[in-house]
């Protein structure tokens, strides 16, 4: 007899572990609602260290969940980040997994 | 979506819709929201009336010809001011809403202003500036009561709508048409004169009404940008 919870549970054993950090989750949250987003208002948003933050955009990035651009404004450097569409699509299916699972194994 | 990682504010689900929502607001501030902007472009149309029944002239009209620039500067401070914890700038799907409509509206001030510039201009050649003669007629009959009309159904889409730069631009426009007087003198531009001293009227009728809802809106945008800077600053506290 199969357990009717082992689907979901492999779901949520495979979930992207990239996503799956959750300060990289809450970047991606916060791309998903804009078309930009500056570093600065990450930074202030999530209250991470800039070292922090800098290290989990760089493994979005490499994972090809974020792009990013840099510019100056009024000669400061400053650094903006948007979501790719693989990004956003990470993060759907990360959530429904994790949505999924846990309503599965509360019931 | 539960952690028990304390290096991130936002990481149970209650928090990640928090954050989702917070940065959808802040946005907004971004691109169409401008709550200090929209008080800002209330008080310039007040100041186009005031300056207007002083009689337009000297440093009242110098101050026109410099409203324009004036307002470029301000919505770059608003700008500034607006999102100064960092650009977050909002969908671009997100403004499709405000629709055909609205484009419409600041097209017809953008070109209302350009008008004004031209004629201001050649305003400024002249002194004195020539008395104000309020319209008759039934064009200007017309035009008033179209302005009677339109001008509490544009102030309710004022008041219960967010603040839009374009919504501001167009009234700064609308102010700076209604400072226009057009030169008298010129027979082959009477007609010209006479149509947009009718139109004139019209919106000095309205701009009262629509500069006041402009300021209502405005102050209620900039209360909702401060609450939105605490639940911020909450966010980055819980951390």
């Amino acid at each position: 007899v199969t357990d009717p919870k082992a689907p979901d549970l492999q779901g949520l054993l495979e979930v992207d572990r990239v996503v799956h950090e959750p300060a990289r989750l809450a970047i991606l949250t916060v791309l998903a609602n804009a078309e930009e987003v500056q570093f600065k208002f990450l930074e202030e948003a999530l209250g991470l260290t800039r070292g922090n933050l800098s290290s989990h955009v760089s493994k979005l990035e490499d994972a090809g969940y974020l792009v990013v651009s840099k510019g100056f404004e009024d000669r400061i450097p400053v650094t903006s980040y948007r979501i790719t569409a693989r990004g956003r699509k990470a993060l759907e299916t990360y959530r429904a997994a994790m949505l999924q699972g846990l309503a599965r194994g509360k019931g | 979506v539960t952690t028990t990682d304390p290096t991130v504010p936002a990481s149970d689900a209650a928090r990640l819709d928090e954050l989702a929502e917070v940065t959808r607001e802040y946005a907004t501030y971004s691109r169409t929201a401008y709550g200090t902007a929209a008080v800002m472009a209330g008080i310039a149309a007040l100041a186009a009336i005031v300056a207007d029944a002083s009689g337009h002239s000297g440093p009242a009209r110098l101050a026109f010809m410099l409203l324009p620039a004036g307002w470029l500067l301000l919505l770059a401070a608003a700008r500034a001011y607006y999102q100064r914890h960092g650009i977050v700038v909002e969908p671009a799907q997100r403004l499709a809403y405000r629709g055909v409509f609205l484009a419409f509206v600041y097209l017809l001030c953008a070109a209302m202003a350009a008008v004004q510039a031209v004629f201001l201009a050649a305003n400024m050649l002249r002194d004195p500036a020539p008395p104000f003669v309020p319209a008759a007629g039934p064009f200007a009959t017309m035009v008033t009561l179209a302005a009677a009309v339109a001008v509490p159904v544009l102030a309710a889409v004022v008041v219960h709508s967010r603040t839009d730069w374009m919504l501001t631009s167009g009234l700064v426009g609308l102010a700076l048409f209604a400072a226009l007087r057009p030169p008298p003198t010129r027979p082959d531009l009477a007609n010209l004169s006479q149509a947009i001293l009718v139109l004139r009227w019209g919106i000095l009728c309205g701009l009262p009404v629509l500069a006041g809802a402009m300021v209502v809106s405005g102050v209620r945008d900039h209360a909702r940008y401060r609450r939105l800077e605490r639940r911020l600053a909450a966010l980055k506290g819980a951390a």
